[in-house]
């Protein structure tokens, strides 16, 4: 079976350090690894590095160089381009489920 | 952050839309011939998704009648679960009633209820017997 990047995006969003991890960047904004690892107990710069990787490589997150530094923000547009397929196959299924479900009502209703 | 959101106008009362909202019978008229729920906050459901390939399930997280009904939105494929919420708000609009579809893709990260929504995903997972890895995951979080 085809690999779908979705597919590859979902698992790398069931770890929770991960998710923890674009929460912060959602709400603080851009973020270099030491002002993130300062979220974390118990865990160092490097493994926050390993789990960076692992969001820049889904295309979850964006990496800029400021400096010496690496600035890691959330990427939405690539976030959204992953999704894009994802979305439109459930955009489809529920304009049909509403319609559905309004002539259901609306026929109930005539009655 | 991504999501779907559909909207419909229909000419009929709240509580005569509720009433295709209310029951397992009347849901499968519109989202599903196959599915299995039981219609209360904390039941589970399942059905074969949109594809007819891939298994869909999870819990009741909200249900107010006349109102809306969120469901954890659990998707099994390819091994993994996507963890996702449908949510199915009515309200009164002019004479008839405003359906609304929000199913969130990861609208939720960042957000207050999102730990909530994957907690559900959790249990969702646990409780269906989904792959072992997936219950690492829980003991993983809870640790």
């Amino acid at each position: 079976m085809k690999a779908n990047p979705a597919d590859a995006l979902f698992k790398v969003l069931a770890d929770p350090t991960r998710r923890r991890i674009l929460d912060l960047l959602v709400e603080q904004g851009p973020l270099n690894v030491t002002q993130l690892a300062g979220e974390f107990r118990g865990l160092v710069a490097s493994g926050i590095s390993k789990h960076l990787m692992g969001l820049r490589s889904a295309g979850l997150v964006h990496a800029s160089r400021d400096g010496r530094q690496q600035i890691y923000s959330v990427d939405a547009r690539a976030v959204a381009g992953t999704l894009a397929p994802w979305l439109a196959k459930y955009d489809r299924y529920w304009i049909a489920a509403l319609e559905r479900l309004r002539d259901l009502a609306e026929d109930e209703a005539e009655e | 952050m991504p999501q779907v959101i559909r909207s419909i106008e229909i000419r009929a009362t709240p509580s005569k839309v509720w009433r295709h909202v209310a029951t397992q019978e009347s849901l499968r008229r519109w989202i599903s011939p196959n599915l299995e729920i039981d219609l209360r906050v904390g039941g589970h459901y399942r059905f074969l998704g949109p594809d007819q390939q891939t298994w869909v399930a999870g819990t009741v997280l909200e249900l107010v009648p006349e109102g809306w009904l969120i469901l954890s939105w659990l998707e099994e494929s390819q091994g993994w679960t996507h963890p996702t919420r449908l949510v199915v708000a009515l309200e009164a609009s002019g004479a008839g009633t405003k359906v609304t579809v929000i199913h969130d893709g990861f609208a939720g990260i960042g957000r207050q209820d999102w730990p909530d929504v994957v907690l559900d995903y959790q249990r969702g997972a646990d409780a269906h017997k989904l792959p072992e890895k997936l219950a690492a995951l829980v003991d993983a979080d809870e640790s």
